[in-house]
């Protein structure tokens, strides 16, 4: 699928967007990915030690800063790489208080985590984020 | 992103789309982003949430080129027609990456021109524009796929023995390039030569091993 995607869009930009023509583009450039930084430091510290790349708490925080914030994940069932059960883990264990944990939630796919290649969950896909939109942007 | 004499050596690049036929304050606007390090946004763009979508296969190996996109339903945009294109590049002085990508980009860029393939059991020995060069099984192995080189948009189906000659000139279309534009005759040539399954892979690693050396 990498292939069909990678050229199809490589033909997109340049006809249609009428963009790059003299330019490569990267769509999983191993330069960038064997070279990422891995090193995260949470919060807002300038501390030394790097810790392991956990970015929970960033996700904790921005909910504590922003009540209002509201989270979907969308998950799917049959993903090996991104599993559900390891979000569904960590959604119920941010340790936040009751009344934030309910801006989040979680939607389920009979597919991987680019459930989007599947139609049926393309328009399911399409129908949870729109709904999410409209709820998360109601005043 | 530029390197220390503060030469671009690479793009970041992003895609908007912006609808201008509409003033409403309240419309909401998405910001997405693709996860994964290297990966980038195309495939939320153009399998999830752009206005057109790659069309594949669901739960098979992908079919041979020619690939094709067809108006995405599953869209974020609203609007259909009154859409407008946006596109903007930047640069960006990240030293940090600046070192591979002095070393990398450019022999990525080299093999988007050159491509490859061989026929027989040759193996070239000037093959320096092709170090990148990894073929990789995917599924039930009737499938090839450029790994290290991912960016150039080539999948080669059904291919059995991947060898690389310097051969000027009579390139045959064996491959889809990226940019259909593409019109100049490589330097090199990638020729797809059937074989039987059983000998694939071991010629594979030793023919990978080779061109890598």
């Amino acid at each position: 699928m990498t292939g069909a995607f990678t050229a199809a869009f490589n033909g997109y930009v340049r006809s249609d967007l009428k963009f790059g023509q003299d330019k490569t583009y990267h769509a999983i450039s191993e330069g960038v990915g064997s070279n990422w930084d891995w090193k995260h430091q949470a919060g807002r510290g300038r501390g030394f030690f790097p810790g392991s790349p956990n970015v929970e708490g960033d996700l904790i925080q921005a909910m504590l800063a922003n009540p209002h914030l509201k989270v979907e994940v969308e998950n799917g069932l049959y993903d090996m790489a991104t599993p559900f059960f390891a979000t569904e883990y960590t959604m119920e264990h941010l340790g936040l208080p009751e009344k934030l944990q309910k801006n989040i939630r979680l939607q389920y796919y009979d597919a991987g985590h680019m459930m989007y290649l599947r139609e049926d969950d393309l328009a399911k896909l399409k129908s949870n984020i729109g709904a999410f939109i409209e709820s998360a942007s109601k005043p | 992103m530029k390197n220390e004499k503060d030469e671009p050596q690479a793009l970041i690049y992003s895609t908007s789309y912006i609808r201008t036929d509409v003033k409403d304050p309240a419309r909401p606007i998405s910001f997405i982003y693709n996860g994964g390090p290297g990966s980038a946004s195309v495939w939320l763009h153009m399998g999830a949430f752009g206005p057109r979508r790659v069309l594949t296969p669901n739960a098979e190996s992908t079919p041979p080129a020619p690939y094709k996109l067809a108006d995405n339903a599953g869209t974020l945009l609203r609007g259909g027609q009154s859409r407008a294109f946006h596109q903007s590049a930047r640069i960006f002085g990240l030293r940090k990456f600046a070192r591979f990508v002095q070393k990398r980009v450019e022999v990525r860029g080299l093999l988007l021109q050159h491509f490859v393939i061989g026929s027989r059991r040759r193996v070239a020995r000037d093959v320096e524009n092709v170090r990148q060069v990894f073929a990789g099984m995917e599924g039930d192995g009737s499938q090839i796929e450029h790994r290290g080189n991912q960016d150039d948009a080539v999948e080669v189906h059904a291919l059995m023995f991947l060898q690389i000659i310097p051969q000027r000139g009579g390139a045959e279309r064996a491959v889809t390039f990226a940019d259909q534009e593409f019109r100049r005759i490589p330097d090199a040539s990638i020729r797809v030569t059937p074989a039987r399954p059983t000998t694939f892979s071991a010629n594979m690693r030793s023919l990978t091993r080779r061109a890598l050396r």
